[in-house]
């Protein structure tokens, strides 16, 4: 009876539903449905662990095992938003592809062997310990550096800032400097470049705050692919009424999006800022009050400087032996130039014989936090017109910047570049403002840095820069890249952008303060920043009677970052390599060169999701395959540890704008997988119980450690909220604190990072916070919590006028209020809280009391915004247009060709391609440039291994142009072969009107895409694109060039096993390329 | 069939249409959190004791005015006075800490 009264007609008819479309027609089975979510035991807040954007996530728990993933509505980023990576993430995280036991190779070891967890810690301590006694330096070169240069490691940038944080103490006690991260190859250009503009060296802005742009400008980023949520904001603005701007040299998504789209030949945005920049200034379209009031732009130059439009594309103080600049001369009149501007250390190694270049280490990211330091005094024109104030200075350098010179050079029509110049100008000023968004494409330049400053140039005489809908965005690709920058697991950064200690300058404590630590600025505090740091790192060993250990810190003697490194591991110095969730043989430039330098370690770990081709190279790699390397006489022992997914381990991740959000644990990690966390904290437990009674003077900073942090559950985990709070800090009585205005150089105060401190004010986890953003305006301050003092948008003083007034109500944000007596607005104030609009400092103040009521650049030693930068930099003061290496063009604005001082690495497997000048160019005619896919991520170990992602994104493809295909023979869908002078790679054959040959300087120019993320392993399998690319970096930061790189591309599969190294010498050989090549400096 | 497609209104649009905004709670008129269209409880601690107790206690190990000079080798790890008590799995427990 029941069951005849459930028929469906008679629901039909008996009930509500007459027409039986809704409940009549509904099988039980159906009624009976229900989402995951809705039986899950609890929900536990989360952050996606793919890109920057920082996506809030729900992972839905039941009967111990996650079930479900899905976004969060209540945050203010991603609205509930997930793009497919982070929709896949619950495969990411219990997929079947995982490892979770030890693997041990042996060396000379034809096959991996289970290895249990206890014994390989064992094995990996008793390692380090080794190598490190065997390979230690107390001096070099008669100066003490207190190190060891046998051990390197080389972390991802999706692991915590706890995680980092660990990393970095114990590395650093144990004297390892080598200690990278994915930061140096994807945004170390950034914090150089951001930081001696403005300060500090993250996004200006924020996520949210595009929507109230009038203008966007996305140009060396695939924005809406690349990070698809974060593009939500960029449609915001659009349906708002703003005009949407993209520059690239393919067409995409994001152009498709765009009012405007521009094609461009990769490598030539500066020649396109360039003429923007030249457009603003020759028709008075700059923001004369905010020029005038908050940029260096009065400032008088000393009269011994020399531009390039005086040398030739060469500016003054060029040392043609070393390849280095020396920046005296680009000095303020009146000021001095400081070691940390640019020579703390010029006695670079050589690793290119004849061929190196020059450097200073690295020194220009130290301005992550603190901008470059100048000291002195100068003198200003406000009335812009000495010729040698930095307005002339600039408005000469990019005088022959012309429209027809940037369609000449970077093949834009003339048109075009003026409805650009015509929207962000008058998208600028009192009532409008425009926004500028990037990502690598502007980063993976030999003069990466410089493409940035120029951008940085134009906003502030624009006067965009702390303004709502302002900024420059950096779009960051890994969950906590800025994290992995500001709590820096890199070679010549402690946290919070101070810079690690060289040799050859820097004795002790004082003498180190002096010459980093500002006159002027909150970096003049830096003494009391180091101190407290010093504190966290060996708590009650540091006393002001030892310097507060200062000693203990390993020294530096010239870049040591990743791709020094590998020379090094090449030139059998480095022996031991951790490889913490990177995978560099897929993901760094020269692919072969990171293989050949792993083939020559004693030992090498691993620790990743699966069996990424970093570690497994040494059986199954491209040279296992050519016959040039085999396997049995491998000597390098390989021990691979499964990691923890971001659902099984608490911790912080920073997104793209500097905001901690927290993640916790879910669930335990199922077999031998552990989080980084346990791994660096269990390793330092048993290094210091063999060390234990040691009386070696080297193992004191290991003993002295203060390593003995909670832990929790049945693996031991560490508690992640205390290692938070000792990067928050805490003072003698144990009372949090809640601002780095509180931290002293007495020693009373502890902090891990001082840019972090507050993070755990009152001993509340701030990252944890999740207060919903309907229920908060845009900024929404407690989600969350932003560095630096839980600010949004930066420099938020120049959002009003020098009054204090906002230019504009439409573009308020921050003001002075006379009866309260303080800033006040939507953010928390970028500026001393009380400090009267017209309060001047007289000449002897110094520190926090020299920053006048108008200097919104807090950390700059001069407070301005600086269009020119006297210090900081190592290729210069300005940006200025150079080709890469690899180029099928002559620069056609000077001489010189490539950026002088670039960084190159004479090398058998790198060689670089001739000079355009030369015969052999046009064995390599057509630019390649590289990009991101919407489904894969970075170098593959966390897309390529879903099956979800797999199939969207199933193979590997080269984007081309019909006329290219046409001329070349390719058809779409076949084979095509790669190659340059490095290898040779083959990729499926997409023929697409997307890529858009270019018209240069009377030439046509065709274009390569290639996405970068295959390799050999997976379910998704490809060559990789880095076995094209060259080891060639910018001076500043060692950030190699793979945006704008030069190739052959012929039909047909690439040569397979023996056939392909004859293959690549014949190439080499038509081209006349030696190991000379390319290797010049200043050609003028 | 097609036709009674096309006649029905998803549930999604038809609250589109009575309210003036998607259900998916995502709309900036919305004025209460979204969070009721999670059933599960959420799991979202602020504090640790465990955390504050290590901290004070490092507070002090680190003031060497009482502390006095440092210990010669590590100093002691004891997991009975520092390890928290609850598992990993407490934090699924959906109980603020």
């Amino acid at each position: 009876m029941r069951q005849f009264l459930g028929w469906p007609v008679l629901r039909q008819v008996a009930g509500p539903d007459r027409r039986g479309l809704g409940s009549a027609a509904m099988s039980r089975t159906t009624r009976e449905l229900m989402p995951r979510t809705v039986t899950a035991d609890s929900v536990v807040k989360s952050i996606c662990p793919y890109c920057a954007v920082g996506c809030a996530q729900n992972v839905y728990v039941k009967d111990g095992a996650v079930v479900q993933i899905e976004g969060d509505p209540d945050s203010p980023i991603s609205r509930g938003r997930l793009c497919p990576k982070g929709s896949a993430s619950l495969q990411l995280t219990t997929g079947d592809s995982r490892e979770h036991r030890v693997l041990y190779r042996r060396p000379h070891g034809t096959e991996w062997e289970p290895l249990d967890l206890d014994t390989a810690m064992d094995m990996v301590a008793e390692r380090v310990i080794a190598t490190r006694r065997a390979t230690w330096e107390w001096e070099s070169d008669g100066k003490r550096t207190r190190r060891t240069m046998g051990i390197a490691s080389l972390g991802g940038a999706t692991l915590d800032n706890e995680e980092n944080y660990l990393i970095k103490k114990l590395f650093t006690a144990l004297g390892v400097v080598q200690v990278e991260n994915q930061a140096r190859v994807c945004h170390s250009s950034t914090v150089a470049a951001l930081g001696t503009s403005f300060g500090r060296g993250g996004s200006t802005t924020y996520l949210q705050d595009l929507q109230r742009a009038d203008c966007i400008i996305i140009e060396g980023s695939n924005f809406a692919e690349a990070h698809p949520v974060g593009f939500q904001w960029v449609m915001e603005a659009k349906a708002k009424g703003a005009t949407i701007i993209h520059v690239d040299p393919r067409f995409s998504r994001t152009s498709a999006l765009a009012d405007i789209y521009v094609p461009i030949r990769a490598g030539t945005d500066i020649a396109w800022l360039g003429g923007l920049i030249n457009y603003v200034l020759s028709t008075e379209k700059y923001f004369r009050e905010y020029v005038v009031n908050y940029t260096n732009a009065a400032t008088i130059v000393g009269e011994k400087f020399a531009d390039t439009e005086d040398l030739d594309g060469l500016f003054s103080g060029l040392d043609r032996g070393t390849r280095s600049y020396d920046p005296h001369s680009w000095q303020y009149e009146g000021g001095e130039v400081a070691a940390a501007s640019g020579e703390r250390d010029q006695q670079y190694q050589d690793l290119a014989g004849d061929g190196g270049s020059g450097s200073d280490a690295g020194g220009s990211e130290s301005h992550g936090s603190g901008g470059a330091t100048v000291r002195g005094s100068w003198r200003r024109d406000e009335s812009l017109t000495d010729p040698r104030c930095v307005f002339q200075i600039l408005k000469r350098h990019y005088s022959r910047y012309t429209p027809e010179m940037v369609e000449r050079i970077c093949g834009v029509p003339q048109a075009v570049f003026h409805r650009v110049a015509a929207a962000i100008t008058e998208n600028s000023g009192r009532e409008r403002t425009t926004a500028f968004a990037y990502a690598v494409g502007w980063t993976q330049h030999t003069v990466g840095v410089q493409y940035i400053r120029a951008a940085s140039i134009l906003q502030l005489l624009l006067g965009n820069i702390g303004r709502p809908g302002g900024g420059i965005m950096a779009l960051r690709g890994h969950a906590s890249i800025q994290g992995s920058s500001d709590i820096p697991t890199l070679f010549n950064l402690l946290p919070g952008y101070i810079p690690m200690p060289h040799a050859h300058q820097h004795e002790d404590l004082d003498s180190f303060v002096a010459a980093d630590a500002a006159e002027r600025g909150y970096w003049a505090n830096m003494r009391s920043y180091l101190i407290s740091l010093l504190k966290a790192y060996w708590g009650g060993a540091a006393t002001a009677e030892n310097d507060f250990c200062f000693d203990y810190l390993p020294r530096l003697t010239g870049s040591h970052s990743t791709y020094e490194t590998v020379q090094a591991q090449l030139d059998g110095t480095c022996k031991g390599y951790f490889l913490l969730g990177e995978n560099p043989a897929v993901g760094s430039a020269n692919t072969s060169l990171q293989r050949r330098g792993m083939a020559n370690l004693d030992w090498l770990v691993v620790r990743d999701f699966s069996l990424i081709e970093s570690a497994t190279w040494w059986k199954d790699g491209p040279e296992i395959a050519t016959g040039e390397m085999r396997t049995e006489d491998i000597g390098t022992e390989v021990f691979f540890f499964p990691a923890a997914a971001h659902t099984e381990k608490s911790g912080s991740f920073t997104n793209t704008n500097r905001l901690l959000q927290w993640h916790f644990a879910a669930v335990e990690p199922q077999g031998d997988a552990r989080s980084d966390m346990w791994f660096m904290l269990h390793l330092g437990r048993r290094i210091r119980e063999k060390l234990a009674g040691s009386t070696d003077p080297a193992d004191r900073p290991v003993l002295d450690l203060t390593w003995n942090y909670p832990t929790e559950g049945a693996l031991d985990e560490p508690v992640a909220e205390s290692v938070l709070a000792e990067i928050n800090g805490w003072d003698s009585s144990g009372e949090y604190l809640s601002s780095y205005e509180q931290l002293k150089d007495d020693g009373s105060t502890s902090c891990g990072c001082w840019i972090y401190c507050g993070c755990y004010a009152d001993g509340i986890n701030q990252p944890a916070r999740r207060k919903s953003h309907v229920l908060q305006s845009i900024s929404s301050r407690e989600w969350g919590w932003a560095w630096p003092a839980n600010r949004r948008e930066l420099y938020n003083r120049a959002s009003a006028d020098p009054q204090g007034k906002p230019w504009s109500q439409a573009k308020a944000l921050v003001w002075w209020d006379e009866a309260q007596g303080r800033w006040v607005g939507d953010d928390v104030p970028d500026f001393p809280p009380t400090r009267r609009p017209d309060y001047r400092p007289d000449d002897e103040a110094s520190g926090v009391e020299a920053l006048s009521g108008i200097d919104p650049f807090i950390m700059q030693a001069d407070g301005k915004g600086w269009l020119y930068a006297p210090s900081g930099l190592t290729d210069g003061p300005m940006p200025t247009h150079y080709e890469p290496q690899d180029s099928p063009m002559r620069n056609l604005l000077y001489s010189q060709q490539r950026n002088p001082v670039r960084q190159v690495f004479s090398r058998p497997h790198n060689r670089y391609h001739p000079d355009p000048t030369e015969p052999g160019t046009a064995v390599y005619p057509y630019v390649i440039t590289t990009y991101r896919l919407t489904e894969h991520f970075t170098a593959g170990a966390m897309s390529r291994w879903q099956p979800y992602l797999s199939e969207l994104q199933p193979e590997f493809f080269c984007e081309v142009s019909p006329q290219l295909a046409a001329a070349r023979g390719l058809q779409h869908r076949n084979w095509a072969t790669i190659v340059t002078a490095r290898g040779a790679v083959e990729a499926r054959v997409m023929v697409t009107s997307r890529m858009t040959p270019l018209t240069v300087d009377g030439r046509t120019i065709h274009q390569i895409g290639l996405p970068y993320h295959w390799g050999p392993n997976g379910l998704s399998t490809g060559d990789s694109m880095n076995e094209l690319s060259a080891v060639v970096l910018d001076p500043n930061v060692h950030i190699q060039e793979v945006k704008a790189l030069t190739a052959d591309i012929r039909p047909g599969r690439r040569p397979r096993g023996a056939d392909l190294p004859p293959f690549l010498e014949e190439y080499r050989r038509r081209a006349g390329i030696t190991e000379r090549t390319g290797m010049e400096g200043a050609t003028t | 069939m097609v036709r009674q497609s096309s006649r029905t209104l998803p549930r999604g649009l038809a609250y589109l249409v009575a309210h003036g905004h998607a259900a998916d709670g995502s709309h900036a008129e919305n004025t209460e959190p979204t969070q009721h269209l999670v059933n599960p409880p959420h799991h979202m601690p602020t504090r640790l004791d465990v955390v504050d107790s290590w901290v004070r206690l490092r507070a002090q190990q680190g003031n060497p005015l009482t502390s006095g000079t440092q210990p010669a080798g590590p100093p002691a790890i004891d997991p009975e006075q520092m390890a928290r008590p609850a598992p990993v799995a407490r934090h699924a427990e959906g109980n603020d800490r």
